[in-house]
């Protein structure tokens, strides 16, 4: 018996490249090893052979169907590569080409809201804890105790909403954070890190650059030892960490009937970054708020010994800070609440 | 105030430009608004002759000109009609730049050719007039340079904007001297305090007959008053250098003795007021207390009456007046003048007054009037009493060619003496955080006018006219401004403590941004809102009210979120945004139960923190809040913390949240509502929860006969918290007819288009209740199985509430119950809940489920009298 078993292989092999489905591969596996292929019938002569040719022989063709057994199952893999290919690429779709939800993933906190969160991290941080106080004030905490008498000059600086509770008591909104300070003070657990942060109201008609209800936020530190510089020191160091490296601050002399010294203070332009501009008027600097050291007529209101502690207290609108930041040219924009601006911060 | 550079540099020679200058004033305090430079760019205008003036057929307001420029005639068109042939007017002639940026190129109007502009003196800025043409006066020709011709140079003026403690700085010389001690310019001597003083002593006549009777009946308001008298007036127009320098600093010049006035006030600060001392009844002046009613008519034209608004509590009412020889009111004192006494053409005799009035009385009175003047702003600051003298002085000498002076008459009641001001310097240098020697404070403090006395510490005596320095701390303001606020150096405080949110603050944050993480965008809406809003709301409970509104949409005080978030919404609706979500954290301003009110109270209004969230997407509904509430239950992490209670029965699928059965003691949840220790009104929890007033009043009000206000009737609940079960707040949808009424939806009873979901919670009650940190229990590690039920439900049974029966049914052995199908047919309803059973301890086996399964469908009949669907 001469078998070619190596021309019966590479036959085989010839045919098995042909096929590019899986069911003709498994049709053409039974006839290539079935007993009735050639393979088969080399193997079942196999008992006719002298025993020390069956040796031989057998092992031949063990060998030659384990050659064909591999060829299959390359064969399979290959097919079954190129089946899974024609099927993803059937499935192709434009990944960018998607139907935009009417319902947004993801809402927005307000803009002036997450000012203030930013603002309160970094007093925090500084060693600040947060205050809050009432939006309704008797005249005392928001004017009286802050050494503005009634009728004072300066009270036409905050023009007042006032409540009819039908009292004797002048009762109204509060048109700054500082009675919050008053009742912080008042607490008379010192020293004070604190923040004021809230809503205030003041009777002025909205433009641009003002809102008759508005959000400021204030600081106090009363501690032994207090000075202007210290004040200087922690006005520069937030104007640093809130609006960046390369923005300052610098305080120049001012009014204010509940410090003394006190100052105004402003910060390198945020627009040119202190090149100037039409924002800054050309001077590279903008107005963010006031400061002072507490005037001893304060302390002596929360009853606060002047001659041992000393202290200092700063404030300016989240609302302009919001609108200097994300430079928004009409602050009224706030209190409309459209989905369209909010979208944007 | 306007502050002319040429002005200043009358007091001082002040060598640094207008820019130093303008930073070194904003350094001083007296903060620069604005500069403004005029006189530049006018070189090339030239002085014309009008030659000959035509009409133009077919114009009445443009007219042809012909001028001589001095080198030939130019033809030039203009509509200005206050000129004569003959007269002489600036000339911008082609190619001429106007200060105001404008080009002049040669136009044609009307066919007839113009080569150039005739100007008004606001086109040269000059002036605000623009009336008419610049007619220039006599001694000039044709072709002269404008600036020759009307003797301008350009000029700085600075827009000061002077703080309410400096009544110095609102004059030139008090300008002057801040400006002169920065610099270390020393003022020209004229202008030097004693020679000032020396100037005035010299003519001053004190005599106590003039034939004018001086009365003071309450010199608490008028500390000192003097009336000079001046003959032989000739009232005419002021010099031209006076007039150029009251309009150079926004003033309008109006006749020599009034301008003189004027221009004392804006070089010393000192308003004076003269009055035609032959209008002046009995020739005398009485200064008093108004009394109400009384009432004149002040130079403005406007009849003023006293007494009728006050300042605040307490205000006695006093207004100041200064009355005639009849006790007619003929001015207010301080403020402003009254017309019968004003000076005319025909004055011959002129009564100045010169007074030093007390500031708060000027204040009030200025503000019940409503009033406000160039004097009063000065009155009101305190002027300075020993600046009267001077004052008298340098309006003779500026009338010395038009007025004789014959004296003056003097009722001074001012014993104030500035008391020294002890200064301790080491105590100056640790609150400034500077090192200044004593030498270099009082070198300081003695160029802007203090005296210094003393070698170890200073006693400081500031001068009268700076009444605001009174102690320690103002005259340290002075050397730190003088010294220079850039030259201390800034020096961080380190804080002792530790810088924290309290837990309150920390979990609002949180809950804004899973509130965030619902599509919801925060809204920022005012709080305060109109009475039709609570109105239409159903909210019928007193709000509090503002007594002076901006406007009636404005008026009171919000009792619910909800106004303010349908406004936003219906804003955004309207704006094509197909719908929104929005929640808002903020106050609501219950009216007080208690209104015994003092100075000092704690709190005037038990202001309450609420968080509201509204759902107005397309397709969402009250079950959009109902999920809300579960989140933010889940977030609290307070299982069996918060209950809802249905006013009917819900459409609602709850998620996995478990909940408490209910006392059902069918107490009062409202008056009985506990909170801190503090037992909450009525009035709070209506406020908080929208129930109809009186509904919470008396025991056995069971929570279903709550009406929610705004709410859907039949599609919404009040939520409380904890065992005693606080109302904290609303949750469902929004009834349909307040969205129709904010324009949410066109038609009242529309809820196909859109339903809009409702959640408002009281933050500090839901945030407090739940402080403590959350015990983790175990979770199973055997598998669960899952029985669903359907119940057939009655009507007014709550689904929370069978679910609340289903948990207690199942006991420990329940990991979720979930509501997971609702059908509905003939009125009848039906309810699927999946029931997720599990041990701690082994897999429970098909008895035990059999068991729990017939304990829950037993449990349910009995409490709820809902039975298990037949399928």
């Amino acid at each position: 018996m001469d078998y070619n078993l190596e021309i019966i292989v590479q036959e085989a092999k010839d045919t098995l490249s042909t096929i590019d489905n899986l069911e003709e591969l498994s049709r053409l596996r039974n006839t290539l090893l079935s007993k009735k292929s050639q393979l088969g019938i080399a193997r079942s002569s196999l008992a006719t052979l002298p025993l020390d040719q069956r040796k031989e022989i057998g092992a031949k063709i063990e060998l030659a169907r384990k050659e064909l057994e591999s060829a299959i199952a390359e064969r399979r893999q290959l097919i079954e590569v190129k089946i899974r290919k024609e099927k993803l690429a059937a499935d192709e779709i434009d990944i960018t080409e998607w139907l935009e939800s009417s319902t947004p993933a993801r809402g927005h906190q307000h803009i002036v809201q997450r000012t203030r969160d930013e603002l309160e991290d970094v007093f925090v941080g500084m060693g600040f804890s947060v205050n809050e106080g009432p939006e309704v004030e008797t005249d005392w905490y928001n004017f009286e105790a802050l050494n503005i008498p009634p009728a004072h000059p300066a009270r036409g600086m905050w023009d007042t909403f006032y409540l009819d509770l039908g009292e004797p008591e002048t009762v109204l909104l509060r048109t700054h954070t500082s009675p919050t300070q008053i009742r912080v003070m008042e607490r008379g657990e010192l020293p004070i890190y604190a923040i004021m942060p809230g809503r205030c109201y003041r009777r002025d008609t909205p433009d641009s650059r003002h809102l008759p209800i508005f959000h400021q936020i204030e600081g106090l530190v009363v501690d032994i030892g207090i000075s202007f510089a210290n004040l200087a020191g922690t006005i520069e160091d937030f104007t640093t960490a809130y609006f960046g490296a390369g923005i300052h601050s610098r305080l120049r002399p001012s009014y204010f009937p509940f410090t003394e010294p006190s100052a105004e203070f402003e910060i390198t332009c945020t627009i040119c970054a202190g090149s100037g501009c039409r924002t800054c008027s050309h001077t590279g600097w903008i107005e963010l708020g006031g400061c002072g050291m507490v005037h001893p007529a304060v302390f002596e209101a929360v009853g606060i010994d002047s001659e041992r502690w000393t202290g200092f207290a700063f404030g300016f609108g989240i609302d302009r800070c919001a609108q200097m930041r994300y430079q928004i040219p009409d602050m009224r924009v706030l209190m409309e609440n459209d989905y369209r601006f909010m979208k944007q911060l | 105030m306007k502050v002319p550079l040429s002005w200043l540099k009358e007091f001082a020679p002040f060598t640094q430009d207008a820019e130093t200058i303008a930073d070194i004033l904003s350094d001083l305090g007296l903060v620069v608004e604005s500069v403004k430079h005029i006189g530049n760019g006018l070189d090339q205008i030239l002085v014309a002759k009008v030659l000959e003036i035509d009409p133009i057929p077919g114009a009445d307001k443009i007219r042809r000109v012909i001028v001589d420029t001095g080198s030939g005639e130019e033809q030039i068109v203009c509509g200005a009609s206050n000129f004569q042939v003959g007269d002489h007017v600036p000339l911008a002639s082609v190619g001429t730049t106007l200060p105001g940026g404008m080009e002049i190129s040669r136009r044609k109007m009307r066919g007839v050719v113009s080569n150039g502009m005739l100007c008004s003196g606001n086109e040269l800025g000059l002036s605000d007039d623009q009336t008419g043409l610049m007619v220039l006066g006599e001694n000039v020709n044709a072709g002269m340079p404008l600036t020759d011709a009307i003797g301008i140079e350009p000029d700085t003026i600075y827009d000061l904007s002077v703080e309410g403690n400096r009544p110095d700085a609102l004059s030139l010389l008090g300008v002057a001297r801040d400006l002169a001690a920065k610099t270390n310019t020393p003022l020209y001597d004229q202008w030097q305090e004693d020679v000032l003083r020396q100037n005035s002593s010299d003519l001053y006549n004190k005599i106590t007959t003039l034939g004018v009777n001086i009365e003071i009946l309450n010199t608490d308001l008028c500390p000192r008053f003097t009336a000079s008298v001046f003959n032989n007036v000739s009232i005419g127009d002021s010099p031209s250098w006076i007039a150029k320098r009251l309009t150079l600093a926004g003033m309008r010049p109006i006749n020599n003795i009034v301008d003189a006035s004027n221009y004392v006030m804006l070089e010393l600060g000192q308003p004076t007021h003269p009055y035609d001392l032959s209008q002046l009844a009995g020739h005398t002046l009485r200064v008093r207390a108004s009394i109400k009613g009384d009432s004149l008519v002040t130079l403005d034209g406007v009849n003023r009456v006293c007494g009728t608004r006050s300042v605040g509590p307490g205000d006695d009412m006093r207004d100041c007046l200064i009355c005639d020889g009849n006790d007619t009111p003929i001015g207010i004192a301080g403020i402003m003048g009254g017309q019968s006494t004003e000076i005319s053409s025909t004055t011959t005799e002129v009564l100045l007054e010169a007074a030093y009035f007390n500031p708060m009385s000027i204040a009030r009175t200025s503000k019940r009037l409503g009033l406000r003047s160039e004097a009063s702003l000065r009155f009101e600051r305190g002027c300075d009493p020993n600046m009267i003298t001077i004052s008298i002085w340098r309006f003779a000498d500026i009338l010395s060619q038009s007025a004789e002076y014959k004296g003056t008459i003097d009722v001074d009641n001012t014993s104030e003496k500035p008391e020294p001001i002890k200064v301790n310097i080491s105590k100056m240098n640790s609150l400034l955080g500077t090192n200044l020697s004593i030498e270099a404070v009082s070198d300081t403090l003695n160029r802007i006018g203090f005296k210094c006395r003393g070698t170890g510490n200073l006693e400081v005596i500031p001068p009268t006219y700076r009444p605001d320095v009174r102690r320690e701390v103002d005259v340290a303001e002075e050397v730190a401004r003088l010294v220079g606020y850039s030259t201390i150096k800034p020096v961080r405080p380190r804080s002792p403590k530790v810088g924290v949110l309290s837990p309150y603050q920390r979990a609002r944050r949180q809950l804004r941004e899973i509130i965030a993480g619902m599509s919801a965008d925060e809204a920022w809406c005012s709080s305060l809102v109109s009475k039709s809003d609570h109105a239409t709301l159903g909210l019928n409970m007193p709000a509090v009210a503002i007594e002076n509104p901006l406007s009636a949409d404005e008026s009171v005080l919000r009792l619910s979120l909800l106004p303010g978030l349908l406004k936003s919404a219906a804003h955004n609706i309207d704006r094509r945004v197909e719908g929104i979500r929005l929640f808002e954290v903020g106050m609501i301003f219950p009216y007080p139960a208690n209104r015994d009110i003092g100075r000092f109270s704690k709190q005037i209004i038990d202001e309450r923190e609420m968080i509201a969230i509204l759902f107005a997407f397309n397709d969402d509904s009250g079950k959009n809040a109902m999920e809300a509430l579960c989140t933010i239950t889940d977030f609290l992490g307070s299982r069996s913390l918060i209950d809802v209670w249905q006013k009917s029965y819900s459409d609602w699928i709850l998620p996995t949240t478990s909940v408490d059965e209910p006392a059902d003691d069918g107490t009062s949840r409202v008056s009985s509502a506990v909170s801190g220790g503090v037992t909450r009104t009525t009035a709070e929890a209506e406020a908080i929860i929208g129930t109809a007033a009186g509904a919470g009043a008396g025991a056995g009000v069971r929570p279903e006969v709550y009406s929610l206000h705004g709410l859907h009737p039949s599609r919404s609940g009040i939520v409380t918290i904890g065992k005693e079960r606080i109302p904290i707040g609303t949750v469902g949808e929004v009834d349909p007819l307040v969205l129709n009424h904010f324009g949410i939806i066109s038609a009242a009873n529309d809820t196909r288009h859109r339903r809009v979901g409702w959640l408002q919670l009281d933050l500090k009650l839901l945030l407090e209740s739940n402080h403590e940190t959350p015990i983790a229990s175990p979770i199973s590690k055997y598998p669960s199985t899952d029985i669903d039920l359907s119940f057939e439900v009655p009507g007014g049974i709550s689904s929370s509430k069978i679910s609340n029966i289903l948990h207690q049914a199942c006991n420990d052995t329940v990991e979720s119950i979930r509501l997971i199908d609702i059908y509905r047919m003939n009125n009848k309803r039906s309810l699927t809940f999946r029931i997720r059973l599990s041990s701690l301890d082994h897999t429970l086996d098909d008895t035990e489920i059999a068991s729990i399964r017939d304990k829950c469908i037993q449990q349910v009949r009995d409490k709820s009298g809902a039975v298990l669907r037949s399928i």
